[in-house]
């Protein structure tokens, strides 16, 4: 009496041999394996004059007698036979072995049958407890998990692994930014599992919870940039937290009809969790559609190590973005509040003069209405500075070019200057060059430099009866143009001189918004210009700027500028 | 008996700040001296022995909390009272503790007014601090 014992979902299972016993993943075979490495008929033992033949029926997987690939066979007591995954036992006492032949199921090899067996569909992620030392013995205890190697290509492919591994290790140690580091793993994954075609990283935005590919690697580049994965199989590897490995992804049930599957036409597919800290951070997806079952146990072990070392640096760099988007927020913080600082003084100007122009009338005295108007128009003015230099700032000015009278705009900024440096007891001179012909640039935005150069002069004078000269030059140079501002005022430092075309660094407090130098550097920059300067403490300070004549030369020269740097 | 006006130094280096106090002020019949720095503030101050200050504390060259330091210092003007004039105020979620400053100064100026500074707030105060004299 001849039967067949397998470990089955219930556990042992037997099953009394008939005249024809068939064995596949369907239901309407005698012996059902519900093995997605099985062919849905994969095979059958026949009773052939007293014995008990066993035949391949042509599977895609292939059959294993005693550890041989077989497809036929004549059984004896104690045979095993693999299929798929699952290891069966042929029982006969009516024929044991041949003499010299071990019987080929060991305690060892059932143990191990039924934990691969148990585990195949899902493997539970422990990879950061396992060693890799876990993951040779798997290799190596003879459980033909990549039967198409020999021992020495086992060898050198392992050597490969490890040397992958490695490199992850490596690369997610290493200081990059997180997407060269996803790169790098994605490279490093490549070379483990050398069959793979794609593989990507996904990770979960905290704030919308939605899964993003951030690294994709395609073995056969592709022109598209759409990343198409099963969604089915990536929810339920985060739901469950845990590694899931597909080998026939066509025929998988778990999968069926999911559109990436169809078409990408994946046969096999890995998925391991970025898990740190107990939270979910993303995934690892590996797929392949070369010939199914190419995927094993071992490498999703392998991509579980992979995954717990990606989950610590995506968990460390997404702290280090918190970390730097709190200081961003108090470096704004600091802004506006310099900014808010910058805006109640025009605010008082504005209601100053405001009440001045009510009293005047009120008083009937045209005198101190004019004052009062004088303040609201100037307050005004500022205003419109302000926001000229937050818009210049945050580039959201585009420079309109036209061809400008640079003596003229020069004589119009040096008088209005002159006007509110006469409270502060400075004066405001304009030496004009009546060789300077008109240059194309933008005019506003050349007004504002001149003019932020003027006023922080006559700041810088103020209170010393100081004299701010301003000069227009036709350069020597043909194309180019200079104008300088040049003031008796108390200096810069070299500290001073050292960020003074830093955003919102200011000398002057709460009454500067310390905008005016580095909107200027950038107007200037873009005309192609450049601006220098020159500085004693105690004794004054001289910029300069040089403008080039029209905008084919700004650009002309922009260029250069653009490949030095 | 014709007493000489109220004398109030104003010091701020804003021009239009200097314009505005006065303009809020005048109609109480003050006499006005003004500073646009805390150094040109104590020259004033000593050589005008003024009745009240108003003292801005953003200012270049002598800042104003300095300028209180050496006004309160000094034997000719130390009880003449001050009113500071600060852009940091509660409105701009900045905490500006006033008691700490009068630690750290040594003693406290006879007012804070916040910038922009409302008149009715000046004017009261002012009032409060020397009295007024309305023009005949």
């Amino acid at each position: 009496m001849a039967l067949l014992v397998w470990n089955g979902p219930k556990g042992e299972t037997r099953r009394h041999l008939e005249n024809e016993t068939r064995i596949g993943r369907s239901p309407t075979n005698e012996v059902s394996l519900s093995d997605i490495r099985a062919s849905v008929c994969h095979a059958r033992i026949l009773r052939h004059n007293d014995r008990w033949i066993f035949e391949d029926l042509g599977s895609t997987n292939g059959s294993f007698v005693n550890g041989r690939r077989k497809t036929r066979a004549i059984l004896s007591d104690g045979d095993a036979i693999r299929i798929g995954l699952h290891d069966l036992t042929f029982r006969d006492p009516a024929f044991p072995p041949a003499a010299g032949v071990a019987p080929a199921v060991t305690e060892q090899a059932k143990e191990s049958a039924a934990r691969r067996s148990t585990t195949f569909h899902i493997g539970e992620l422990q990879a950061t407890d396992r060693t890799l030392s876990t993951v040779t013995t798997l290799k190596s205890d003879g459980l033909e998990l990549a039967p198409q190697h020999g021992a020495s290509s086992d060898c050198a492919m392992l050597t490969r692994r490890l040397n992958a591994c490695y490199e992850i290790a490596k690369a997610t140690s290493a200081q990059l930014n997180l997407s060269d580091v996803m790169d790098r793993v994605l490279e490093a994954l490549f070379q483990i599992f050398a069959n793979a075609d794609r593989a990507f990283i996904l990770l979960i935005d905290p704030v919308t919870n939605q899964v993003n590919a951030t690294a994709v690697k395609r073995r056969v580049a592709q022109d598209t940039d759409t990343v198409s994965i099963s969604r089915t199989a990536l929810e339920a590897v985060i739901r469950e937290r845990k590694a899931a490995l597909c080998l026939d992804a066509m025929s998988d049930g778990r999968y069926a009809g999911a559109q990436s599957v169809i078409t990408h036409a994946i046969r096999s597919l890995m998925i391991a969790p970025l898990i740190f800290q107990g939270q979910v951070l993303g995934a690892i997806h590996v797929d392949t559609n070369r010939s199914a079952g190419v995927f094993t146990e071992a490498d999703l072990e392998l991509l579980g190590v992979a995954a717990a070392q990606v989950a610590g640096c995506v968990a460390n760099a997404q702290l280090h973005e918190k970390v730097v988007a709190a200081e961003r927020l108090a470096a704004i913080g600091e802004t506006v509040a310099g900014l808010s600082h910058c805006i109640k003084n025009i605010l008082q100007g504005i209601q100053g003069g405001a009440f001045i122009v009510e009293k005047g009338m009120r008083d009937e005295k045209p005198e101190t209405l004019k004052m009062g108007w004088e303040m609201v128009r100037r307050n005004n003015a500022f205003m419109e500075e302000l926001v000229f230099d937050l818009l210049s700032f945050c580039k959201r000015r585009e420079p309109e070019y036209a061809i400008s009278d640079l003596n003229a705009l020069c004589a119009e900024v040096s008088s209005l200057a002159a006007a509110r440096a006469e409270d502060k007891g400075v004066s405001v001179t304009f030496v004009a060059d009546p060789l300077l012909t008109p240059v194309e640039v933008d005019p506003r935005g050349v007004r504002r430099c001149v003019l932020n150069l003027v006023m922080n002069a006559v700041d810088a004078s103020a209170g010393m009866k100081g004299t701010v000269t301003v000069r227009t030059q036709a350069s020597a140079e043909e194309d180019r143009v200079r104008i300088t501002v040049q003031d008796t005022g108390c200096g810069m430092s070299e500290q001073t001189k050292t960020r003074l075309f830093t955003a919102f660094f200011s000398t002057k407090g709460s009454k500067g918004t310390g905008l005016g130098l580095s909107v200027t550097k950038k107007i200037v920059e873009e005309h192609g210009g450049h601006i220098e300067v020159e500085s004693k403490e105690g004794a004054g300070t001289t910029f300069a700027i040089s403008l080039p004549r029209t905008l084919a030369v700004s650009q002309q020269k922009g260029d250069r500028n653009g490949h030095k740097s | 008996m014709a007493t000489s006006p109220r004398k109030v130094l104003i010091v701020d280096d804003e021009p239009d700040v200097l314009r505005y106090v006065q303009a809020v002020l005048e109609d109480d019949g003050y006499q006005f001296f003004t500073a646009s720095d805390g150094k040109a503030a104590l020259h004033s101050a000593c050589a005008q022995l003024p009745d009240l200050i108003v003292l801005d504390v953003q200012m270049p060259v002598m800042d104003g909390f300095q300028t209180f330091y050496e006004l309160r210092r000094d034997e000719r003007t130390k009880s003449i009272p001050v009113i500071m004039l600060t852009g940091v105020g509660r409105r701009t979620g900045v905490r500006f503790d006033e008691k700490t400053m009068g630690e750290y100064l040594g003693s406290e100026p006879e007012a804070y007014i916040e910038k922009p500074i409302d008149q009715q707030r000046l004017l009261e105060t002012v009032r409060r601090l020397i009295g007024c004299e309305p023009k005949p």
